[in-house]
């Protein structure tokens, strides 16, 4: 259970390499944003393209992160939904709050067409 | 269908870490039951949902409790009954998300017991004797 953490300019990438996004391992990703946040980064991607399967305790923590990073003007933006997770989503109708993209490059140049 | 009523049971101590097995266990046996896939997965998820809701705010994260999962395999439904004994629940004091606000104010808290009754058919909560609480999550075969 890992999750990669890169950044490219002023985006913060984290790269959650499990297959299972659970309260277990919504603990590490919280950490990795906070210290993101601490240090500056409102933009964020959240690469979930390896995950299979996410519960509301996970889903919690992106939307915690969400809130936090847009009032200071910036945003989560979410890569790589597998089925049950977009079903996750639509269920909760959170993919209304999250932009979703299907890779990564698209989701870091869409935070340069902002600017 | 022939399927003859079966029942399966486990028990676990209250830890997140146990949910693997849980996971494990509800999805073994519902397929095992010939529940579609994606029937599967959301009784899965309800199942990991309530038992994360045990382990957070029944047992307060104390790993000392015990969860007993019941799963009830007939030819129309499959049942699944959470008991924990960490004292008692009333799901009528748990308000019922409003989505849009959460939207709006970008929560995220307070979705499991939403999504137990969006993937289920039933979610019934009862206060047992003593401390114990059950709750019977039901999904009919399709």
């Amino acid at each position: 259970m890992h999750i990669v953490e890169e950044k490219v300019a002023d985006i913060l990438i984290e790269s959650v390499k499990f297959d299972r996004a659970t309260i277990n391992e919504s603990a590490l990703l919280k950490e990795n944003i906070n210290r993101g946040i601490e240090k500056g980064f409102i933009k964020i991607i959240i690469d979930l393209s390896a995950c299979e399967y996410m519960d509301s305790t996970f889903l919690g923590v992106l939307v915690s992160a969400l809130k936090t990073v847009s009032r200071q003007g910036g945003d989560v933006k979410l890569v790589g939904f597998k089925p049950q997770v977009h079903a996750m989503f639509e269920l909760t109708r959170m993919f209304r709050v999250f932009q979703v993209y299907s890779d990564l490059p698209n989701a870091i140049q869409s935070f340069s067409k902002n600017n | 269908m022939t399927t003859k009523k079966s029942n399966k049971k486990l028990v676990v101590k209250s830890t997140t870490e146990n949910l693997s097995l849980v996971r494990d266990f509800v999805k073994e046996t519902t397929s095992a039951a010939g529940l579609s896939e994606v029937d599967v997965r959301k009784v899965t998820l309800a199942v990991d949902e309530a038992c994360t809701n045990i382990i957070k705010h029944a047992y307060k994260y104390s790993p000392n409790g015990n969860i007993t999962i019941h799963i009830t395999v007939d030819n129309e439904k499959i049942s699944v009954k959470i008991v924990d004994d960490g004292g008692h629940f009333n799901p009528n004091l748990v308000p019922e998300p409003d989505l849009l606000k959460l939207q709006k104010e970008r929560k995220g808290g307070g979705l499991g017991m939403f999504l137990m009754k969006k993937l289920m058919d039933s979610v019934t909560y009862t206060n047992l004797t003593g401390n114990r609480n059950q709750v019977v999550l039901v999904k009919f075969r399709s």
